[in-house]
């Protein structure tokens, strides 16, 4: 599913305009990216929870130039799904 | 630091960032996801630009441990929700660290040395084409460092005997500079006339400068001479133009760079009407905006007046009369489509909506099953679909009963599954609409509970 298509539900469901959705669309995504920036946890019920968390810095051998490098540390963005949404997807094919 | 928002904060940022109310802020996310959800069931991926993909990943079957009883056991292969953060966002994230870089380890150490001494190769050869060039400068350099020398160790003699000494001694100090300047300015001369091809550095103007504003407010005899100097050097760099128009062109953006400052100094009567004339402007200015103060602030009225006006303002803005409470009208809908789920829905309700009956709602989880684990909650935001009804509620027809039977032993084995004790209920419920399922279920049900639901009328 794209992003068009998120839009054009959301505002059939909230009986908005497509303009709009995509605005408050736009303004949640700028909210949760602010929050994740300030390494701020937090969860949405039925759903999951976002978080950050830092990864070591480690070696890595690139095949291509044949070379080791010491990747510096980063911080990287986890979400671990809600237990009904587990459930929920257990059985669903993959595609 | 790591700090948890909870989901009632994060509704009250939402509204503050997209300006709906409390309520709608929360239906807006809760739909969003559960469109998210609904993406992630039909395509197995969901892209939200500027912040992530939602993706299903498949999990092959492993044996694990479980942690508690420390017993082996098999994972089932199931598949589970992966997430990827765009770039957008990982950047965002990562403005703390963005300034590391990854450091080569063995390898690399010895291409790096490599590149220094190509580096400083191409400077030694830079230098060198350089220094032909140098070599003609080098002496008027000279000239200004020694120049430079004397004037600065003179002129912290100055500072010091300023503090001590009277006036006599500083006139005698000035004199012996401006001996020198002049020393100075015919020796350059002679250089200029000596090699024509070659330009002044910077440093040599900069000099006279610090010279010429010693002596501005004695004499006005030595400014002459300044501007005779510069006469001279025009006639020959209008010579060189003639001659040579590809190097002129250096000289007189240099020139033109040094003489900017000289200008005021060469002069000081135009410098002082200016300053008049600044004056005056502003004096004028003062009174435009005193006038304009005095028209709009009104120092002259009397205390009535502005008591007066004042209740006149606040009579203007009258509070609208608040709007009146919609009545919600109960309208029953046709069957038959999807539904979103809103706040405080349940099934029960549901069926009460669309059926006409609220002991019908087995028929709707019948087909919601996979989505539902439990039908006592349902999540915000999620769809289920209704199916509709043959006949009505009053009169059901035969496929009807057989469906709403086995809606009720789905409902049995939802909460057999989370251990319910009136699970065997629903059972009962399910022999009483078609009975031929019922029995079809002898199997699959627990004994018990068959038994219980046969005794029961």
């Amino acid at each position: 599913m794209e992003h068009s298509e998120i839009v054009q539900k959301l505002a059939e469901r909230l009986q908005i305009t497509p303009k709009e959705s995509t605005r408050l669309i736009r303004a949640l995504v700028k909210l949760f990216v602010e929050k994740l920036g300030k390494n701020n946890k937090f969860s949405i019920p039925g759903f999951g929870t976002f978080g950050t968390k830092i990864r070591k810095e480690r070696k890595a051998y690139n095949p291509s130039t044949k070379t080791i490098q010491l990747l510096p540390k980063k911080n990287i963005v986890y979400f671990r799904p809600a237990s009904h949404l587990k459930e929920q997807m257990k059985n669903v094919e993959s595609k | 630091m790591m700090e948890r928002i909870p989901f009632k904060k994060m509704l009250d940022l939402v509204e503050k960032e997209t300006g709906l109310d409390n309520k709608e802020s929360d239906r807006l996310v809760r739909h969003w996801f559960g469109i998210i959800n609904e993406g992630l069931e039909k395509d197995g991926r969901v892209r939200i630009s500027k912040f992530g993909t939602f993706k299903l990943q498949s999990v092959a079957e492993r044996n694990g441990i479980n942690p508690i009883t420390r017993e082996a056991m098999l994972i089932p292969a199931h598949t589970k929700v992966g997430f990827k953060s765009a770039k957008y966002l990982r950047e965002t994230v990562n403005k703390k660290y963005n300034l590391l870089e990854a450091k080569p380890i063995k390898m690399e150490e010895k291409k790096t040395n490599k590149k220094e001494t190509i580096n400083t190769n191409g400077q030694n050869e830079d230098i060198n084409n350089e220094s032909t060039k140098k070599n003609s400068e080098n002496e008027i350099d000279e000239l200004v460092s020694q120049i430079t020398e004397t004037t600065s160790t003179e002129n912290m003699e100055l500072k010091n005997e300023n503090k001590s000494k009277p006036d006599t001694e500083k006139t005698k100090i000035e004199q012996l500079k401006r001996k020198q300047s002049e020393e100075v300015r015919a020796k350059i001369e002679e250089k200029f006339s000596q090699k024509e091809n070659d330009f002044t550095p910077n440093g040599v103007m900069s000099v006279k400068e610090e010279d010429t504003k010693s002596e501005e407010k004695d004499e006005k005899e030595i400014i002459d001479q300044d501007s005779e100097v510069e006469e001279k050097k025009t006639v020959e760099k209008t010579e060189l133009q003639k001659t040579e128009p590809e190097k002129v062109e250096v000289i007189i953006e240099k020139e033109t760079k040094v003489e900017e400052p000289k200008q005021p100094i060469s002069e000081p009567e135009k410098k002082e009407k200016k300053s008049k004339t600044g004056l005056w402007i502003s004096i004028a200015a003062i009174f435009i905006l005193l006038i304009i103060i005095l028209l709009f602030w009104k120092p002259w009225r009397t205390v009535e007046e502005v008591v007066a006006e004042k209740p006149m303002v606040q009579e203007e803005v009258k509070p609208e009369p608040p709007p009146k409470p919609k009545v919600p009208k109960i309208v029953y809908k046709t069957a038959g489509g999807e539904h979103a789920v809103n706040r405080g829905d349940k099934l029960w309700d549901l069926s009460d909506e669309f059926y006409r009956d609220a002991y019908l709602w087995p028929n709707i989880y019948r087909v919601n099953d996979k989505n539902i684990p439990n039908p006592d909650i349902l999540v915000i935001g999620n769809v289920v679909t209704i199916p509709p009804l043959e006949g009505t509620y009053q009169n059901l027809t035969a496929n009807d009963s057989v469906n709403i039977s086995v809606g009720f032993y789905k409902a049995y084995k939802a909460y057999q599954k989370n251990g319910n004790q009136w699970a065997k209920y629903y059972l009962w419920v399910c022999k009483k609409y078609d009975r031929k399922t019922f029995n079809g279920y002898e199997k699959n049900v627990e004994q018990e509970d068959f038994l219980f639901a046969l005794s029961m009328k």
